[in-house]
């Protein structure tokens, strides 16, 4: 679903990004692991769409994100570290607007209810953006990137200022999701969270992928914690 | 003390950086920016010294012709209050109750009091550069033109050093009271657009009015001392300045500085309560509507039409030519004997007219610059755009037509009654409205252009997009260019070709200019936009 071959991306003298290579198969939640500037943003945002890069190839779904951005974004969502919304639309406004956008008909009416209710943000759709705390925004960045129900959703830092009952909300969607064919591909660096929800995680530092695969491949008897500490040295 | 300073320069800083933009990079290209905006400065200082220098020398030699030298002083010290007071009135609202960094500043070990001063410092600083210009012309022509005396020059001084902060002491209540009115409305920003516009209505109209009025007092000036002396603080301005007369000086100097000590007093009080009180709208609960959809191109043009009237500082700065071009269409309606009387017997002859106010309703929709920061103004939210499979050539699209729009939909009427006013011919019409409309889709492409060559994304405030872009600046002063060269082209060909098929010339200008544009719009401009 996701295909990162030999991905370079680089600012001034320093390769943010360096070769880098993974593949997510449908099905799969992929953790991606990191140090702060370690690359893991910089990957994500090359893989959607949002930034150039100076060598290898990005397929998404089938589509080139260089050749055919618009074929790849059509199949996937994003969701951002820190979700800058538009403050000058109401909840509602907003998620309508990214219907529109990704050619969601009827049925939005139904799918806005369902995931909005789920994580305790219905009542308050009608409320401008910019009166939402952290959480709320970060809840609704979360329906919207589920409203059009793309193959893949790519994440970073997605637990980030949502309550724990969000949280675990959160991680059950992903899960369905990933049961239902499609695939996660998300950044954090709650370990522990990593370790119980992934399928398989890469851990990067200084841009290099230092190791990938499977949960048992990665950690083994260690914990997931052990390992990167172990790979941060 | 050391706190104090420390807000005091952040608050300069901030100061800079909304008139003068971000300075990081001492690069060739910022010292340019500064250097045409240092330019820019001192026209508006010049031009605007020139104004009152005007009505004030008018002034001086109706009053003091007629031994009322008082009343010349107290009109100044009116005419300067005023001004300040209506230039600072809205940032005195932002900065005092307002500001976003109230909450950082709170929980650091700083005294509630010292963000206070340090607030009103600035809108002090305002008020004075203001009261430099104001009372440095009236001033001046006092001086050319009537003998001075030295404790009329101490009255002079002192009072216009206080009259800043008697209009600050105004400034801060009637802000607290427009605050206060906009809190709990759910559209604050329409109704601070709709304070503003009046406020400005008011200004310009004095402005508009001062000539005639400054010419009136001339053969009214003892109407006009009858009408002053009663109000005491007026007539002890004047004679402390005209006579010396001490007694007055101590009576206004306490007129002005016990208000602002008033003020003070009450807002040092009052601050912490009134910036950590949340006083929002209330809270609207959602009612599940049945939302079939729409495309995508309708949804973006609805996004940029909500950004639009959701904020004051964009509507005010960017749109306000669109209701000057209505507003001068009325006029030029309502004058249009006066106008058309210009052009009968004098210098310019009769057939200049129609082409004259063509070229005029260009010029006016060259100052609605809606689209010039609309791509500044995604900032941080640029993500859902750049993720979103849309072309961004759509996206560009959908800024240009709501340029077009509010500035055609404003052009239209202008034209119209431009055309009713003059009572033109069929060819007149056409001509009328299709060239300030192709003007328009000029100014829309310009203005996204810039935007994309020079956009400022980073922004914290987003009057920093709207007022300091590079972008805004250079296609409202490109478009005027162009409306400079529109005239030169129609002027030139009336030589030689009807007045008409000169017009005719800058239409098909315009069309092959803005097809090209457009071109580049879609092409390089998408490029760039998704490279942002």
């Amino acid at each position: 679903m996701l295909k990162i071959d030999h991905l370079t991306k680089i600012y001034g003298d320093k390769k943010a990004v360096d070769d880098l290579t993974l593949s997510i198969a449908p099905g799969e939640i992929y953790g991606f692991i990191g140090h702060n500037g370690a690359g893991k943003t910089t990957t994500l945002k090359s893989c959607c769409g949002l930034l150039g890069f100076d060598a290898g190839t990005v397929t998404v779904c089938g589509h080139d994100i260089t050749a055919d951005p618009i074929g790849a974004k059509k199949t996937l969502a994003y969701i951002p570290d820190n979700p800058d919304l538009y403050d000058f639309l109401s909840g509602i406004k907003y998620l309508n607007f990214v219907a529109d956008i990704y050619g969601v008909g009827a049925e939005r009416t139904e799918r806005v209810k369902t995931l909005a209710e789920r994580f305790g943000l219905y009542q308050d759709l009608a409320q401008p953006i910019q009166s939402y705390s952290h959480g709320m925004k970060q809840k609704l960045a979360i329906i919207a990137a589920w409203l059009h129900q793309p193959q893949l959703i790519m994440m970073d830092e997605p637990f980030v200022g949502l309550d724990p009952a969000s949280s675990h909300d959160l991680k059950v969607m992903m899960r369905e999701h990933c049961d239902r064919g499609g695939a996660i591909f998300f950044s954090t660096h709650v370990l522990e969270v990593a370790e119980k929800l992934c399928d398989k995680v890469a851990i990067i530092k200084n841009g290099k992928l230092v190791v990938s695969g499977t949960m048992e491949e990665v950690k083994g008897n260690a914990s997931l914690e052990d390992v990167f500490l172990e790979l941060e040295k | 003390m050391s706190a104090l300073k420390a807000l005091m320069r952040v608050r300069l800083a901030s100061f800079k950086q909304l008139y003068l933009g971000k300075s990081k990079t001492k690069n060739g290209k910022e010292r340019n920016k500064a250097v045409i905006l240092a330019l820019l400065a001192a026209y508006v200082v010049v031009t605007f010294g020139f104004l009152f220098i005007g009505n004030f020398s008018m002034m001086a030699q109706a009053f003091m012709a007629q031994g009322l030298a008082w009343t010349y002083f107290s009109v100044w010290a009116l005419l300067d209050f005023a001004v300040m007071f209506v230039g600072t009135v809205f940032t005195a609202k932002a900065q005092l109750y307002e500001a976003k960094d109230n909450d950082l500043l709170l929980a650091m070990p700083i005294r509630p009091r010292d963000i206070l001063v340090s607030r009103l410092f600035m809108i002090w600083v305002m008020n004075s550069f203001i009261n430099l210009i104001v009372s440095g012309a009236a001033g001046l022509m006092w001086v050319v033109r009537y003998p001075v005396s030295a404790m009329g020059v101490v009255a002079f001084l002192l009072i216009s050093l206080s009259l800043p902060l008697f209009s600050l002491a105004l400034s801060a209540l009637f802000g607290f009271l427009i605050s206060l009115a906009t809190r709990r409305v759910r559209n604050k920003s329409v109704i601070t657009t709709v304070f503003s516009l009046l406020f400005l209505a008011a200004y310009m109209y004095v402005i508009n009015k001062s000539n005639a009025w400054v010419e009136s007092l001339s053969y009214m000036g003892g109407y006009v001392a009858q009408a002053l002396h009663p109000v005491f603080l007026l007539r002890w301005i004047g004679t402390a300045v005209a006579n010396g007369d001490v007694k007055a000086l101590a009576g206004t100097l306490a007129c002005l500085l016990v208000p602002f000590a008033l003020a003070f007093w009450i807002l040092d009080r009052t601050f912490f309560k009134n910036v950590t009180t949340v006083r929002s709208a209330a809270k609207k609960e959602y009612k599940e509507q049945a939302y079939s959809g729409g495309s995508a191109a309708a949804s973006l043009f609805r996004k940029e039409a909500k950004r639009f009237v959701s904020s004051s500082g964009y509507m005010l700065n960017a749109g306000l030519g669109a209701v000057m071009e209505v507003a001068v269409g009325v006029l030029i309606l309502v004058k249009r004997e006066s106008i058309a009387v210009l052009f009968r017997g004098g210098a310019v002859p009769p057939q200049y007219l129609f082409p004259v106010l063509a070229t005029a309703l260009c010029l006016l929709a060259s100052m609605t610059d809606i689209s010039a920061p609309s791509v500044s103004l995604e900032g941080r939210s640029l993500w859902i755009l750049r993720s979103a499979p849309i072309h961004p050539a759509a996206v560009l699209r959908a800024k240009l037509q709501f340029h077009c729009a509010v500035s055609g939909a404003a052009s239209v009427i202008a034209s119209v009654l431009v055309c009713l006013a003059v009572e033109a011919t069929p060819a007149q019409w056409a001509l009328g409205i299709v060239m300030p409309l192709l003007f328009v889709v000029f100014e829309g492409l310009l203005g996204l252009l810039c935007g994309l060559k020079y956009p400022v994304l980073d922004w914290e405030n987003e009057n920093q997009a709207v007022k300091t872009g590079m972008a805004v600046f250079i296609a409202m002063f490109g478009a005027m260019g162009a409306v400079v060269v529109l005239a030169g082209v129609w002027a030139g060909l009336s030589f030689l070709l009807p007045m008409e098929l000169a017009l005719c010339a800058d239409v098909l200008l315009l069309a092959a200019v803005d097809l090209l544009l457009y071109r580049r719009l879609v092409t390089r401009g998408a490029e760039t936009f998704a490279s942002l």
